[in-house]
């Protein structure tokens, strides 16, 4: 489904060209539950941003069930974004002057979907992660792992292939973030392709496949 | 295009800041109202100035004797004891210039109507005059022709006449030649107009402005009718048609004539002097000045230099108008002025809004927005601000205009040029608030979505 070839990024901060991430090469099969380690400023969130394409690899090639994405214009990269990807951000991201269902509805209308179809996908998917009751509330009125679930449900509206999810549960108490990871689980356990970014261990052996990014280098590949 | 979603995103955006958005929207609409308002005084001025300039009167030239020169703007010296006597003769000049199309005399007249409560004065004693103002010099003239045959103390008998009397006790007008009437536009609606058989024979005839035929009646008939005037009757032989101005309420009859001593037609003006103005209608105004300059020489050669007076209204005019728009124009720049004012602080506001919400940027951007989506998204909200800035401004010019009508000195501004200059105002502010919408659609998602 995804294939990194040689990806290299680099900053030039003033004159001096710093290497966030160089030569990445690996690999992701439609269906597969992958998370990428590594320690803080290891480029894993500069990798999950190059996954994402919010941002552009410097050299190599990045090929999406076989097409060549590198380097796309603004309004493809958004339209892959949105109909292909779908983020799960750690400090939720969701827009606290949207409702619940308004926040999910959102990426559906930049895919042109109806209002009525949008609105009723979005309560289904606020369904199925169990937010039904909470739909007409504002992201301020719900808890962390309500609000976690909320932006699970968005990722979700327009049917992604790739879940993109960085360290969901970082802001989240243990039994909230595991109710998160149970939904990931199920998820993937239903086909969807998830890759997740973690410093967690116990997360990571949640996942099929491990990739440890040191120092911008892949430093390791490990399958469970 | 902008989504509901991304509709009720920037308006709760806006609303989530309450005080600073209504600070953006009041800066706005004062700013765009005195803008607005500027644009449409300065179109007010132009419109009001050109319609000034299509009135028949300026485009005359106007000679006078020096019996008038007190009338004159400018102090005249008299060289000669004598005073000069204009004649009939004297509108001939007209074939100086092949640009002269009419050539009138209008004085303005009243007649009052031997109605059955008159206070008719004693034999002895002259009769209630009909001034026009407190100069009895410069009374109506057919009562001046009145007093003057007073004072020769013949029996007066004033005249009456049968039949329908007229609802008014007096009317003015003006007394006139025959020119004046194509000179002015007037256009005869019902009857006709008096001829130069009636101005020589010196006919007791009249004709009506539109509004005084419909009013001078009860039946509202006119025509053949009589109408008596201390010792004078005359019959009604035209209606004109309405033209808008005052002159739809006023009376027209012909000039009376004299003989001077010389033996020619004279007019003979109020209190039974001689007339002393005349009037030169050019069918081109640009050829005011041309005929003017031969006018005057003509005259000077005539009665001397200094004994007449040959003035163009249209320059004294022109001057004003001239003045009004300057006036308009600078209060116009001094808006412009406030309005580019607001409008750098608008953009300074919205521009650190968009550094406010970079993060919300990089969401939007991870969750499929284009750059045009956040252009839109920005531009939207600033459409907002901007859109009830400009409804407020131009509440702003009509309260404005709604003032200057009141004060009596001007008239309202035109309904038009408020909207448009509202427009213009607004597009100007809209133009300014690209920067900030430009910068938010620029913002890279992968440093938009780091910012915490």
């Amino acid at each position: 489904m995804i294939r990194l070839e040689n990806i290299a990024k680099k900053y030039d901060l003033g004159g001096t060209n710093v290497s966030a991430l160089d030569d990445i090469s690996f690999t992701i099969e439609q269906g597969e539950f992958v998370a990428i380690m590594g320690p803080s400023g290891s480029g894993k969130s500069t990798l999950m941003n190059i996954l994402g394409i919010l941002d552009n690899a410097s050299s190599g090639a990045y090929f999406l069930e076989g097409h060549n994405i590198t380097s796309l214009p603004d309004k493809e990269q958004a339209r892959i974004r949105n109909r292909h990807f779908g983020f799960i951000f750690q400090s939720f991201n969701l827009f606290p002057e949207l409702s619940a269902i308004e926040n999910v509805m959102l990426p559906m209308s930049y895919a042109g979907i109806g209002f009525a179809e949008r609105k009723q996908r979005a309560a289904e998917l606020l369904d199925r992660v169990e937010l039904s009751h909470r739909m007409t509330h504002l992201p301020t009125m719900l808890s962390g792992g309500e609000q976690q679930r909320v932006a699970i449900a968005r990722a979700l509206s327009n049917q992604p292939n790739l879940i993109l999810a960085d360290e969901p549960t970082g802001n989240l108490p243990t039994d909230k973030g595991q109710e998160i990871l149970d939904i990931l689980t199920e998820l993937h356990r239903s086909g969807t392709t998830i890759v997740m970014v973690t410093h967690n261990d116990a997360q990571g052996d949640m996942a099929q496949r491990v990739i440890n990014i040191q120092d911008g280098l892949l430093h390791s590949e490990v399958r469970r | 295009m902008k989504t509901r979603e991304d509709w009720t995103l920037s308006l709760r955006m806006l609303w989530a800041h309450p005080l600073e958005s209504l600070l953006l929207v009041l800066g706005l609409a004062i700013a765009i109202g005195a803008t607005t308002s500027g644009l449409a005084m300065v179109e007010k001025a132009r419109v009001d100035g050109d319609a000034l300039l299509q009135l028949p009167e300026y485009r005359e030239i106007v000679v006078s004797s020096r019996e008038s020169s007190d009338q004159m703007t400018t102090p005249v010296v008299l060289t000669q004891d004598e005073t000069v006597t204009l004649s009939i003769d004297d509108l001939e000049a007209a074939q100086l210039s092949p640009d002269i199309e009419f050539a009138y005399l209008a004085e303005r007249t009243r007649l009052r109507f031997n109605t059955s409560d008159i206070n008719f004065a004693p034999p002895d004693a002259p009769p209630e005059t009909s001034d026009t103002n407190s100069n009895p010099n410069s009374a109506a003239a057919d009562v001046s022709t009145e007093n003057a045959a007073f004072n020769e103390r013949p029996p007066l008998e004033f005249a009456t006449v049968e039949g329908p009397q007229p609802q008014l006790d007096e009317v003015s007008g003006y007394s006139v030649t025959t020119d004046y009437f194509p000179a002015m536009n007037l256009t005869i609606a019902d009857g006709s107009l008096f001829t130069e058989a009636d101005l020589l024979q010196g006919n007791k005839v009249v004709v009506l402005g539109a509004e005084l035929a419909k009013t001078l009646f009860a039946d509202g008939e006119n025509l053949n009718r009589q109408l008596a005037s201390f010792t004078n009757i005359y019959t009604i032989i035209g209606t004109l048609q309405p033209t808008g101005t005052t002159l739809d309420a006023m009376v027209f009859m012909p000039s009376r004539l004299a003989q001077d001593n010389t033996g020619a037609l004279a007019f003979r003006g109020p209190g039974g002097g001689n007339n002393t103005t005349l009037h030169f209608a050019v069918n081109d105004a640009s050829k005011l000045n041309a005929a003017a300059e031969q006018l005057s020489s003509w005259f000077d050669t005539t009665y001397g230099v200094g004994n007449t007076a040959t003035s163009v209204p249209r320059s004294a005019v022109e001057q004003a108008i001239d003045r009004k728009e300057k006036t308009a124009l600078m209060t116009l720049i001094l808006a412009l002025a406030g309005l580019l004012i607001a409008n750098v602080n608008v953009s300074n506001i919205l521009y650190s809004r968009a550094i406010r919400r970079r993060k919300q940027v990089g969401i939007l951007m991870a969750l499929g927005a284009s750059r045009r989506h956040i252009f839109n998204l920005f531009l939207g909200e600033s459409g907002v601000v901007v859109s009830l800035g400009a409804l407020a401004g131009m509440a702003i010019a009509f309260g404005f205009s709604v003032l200057l009508m009141q004060s009596g000195t001007d008239g309202a501004l035109p309904v038009y040029a408020i909207v448009l200059g509202m427009l213009a105002a607004a597009g100007i502010a809209l133009l300014f608030t690209l920067v900030p919408a430009v910068y938010a659609a620029r913002i890279p998602p992968a440093v938009a979505i780091r910012v915490e």
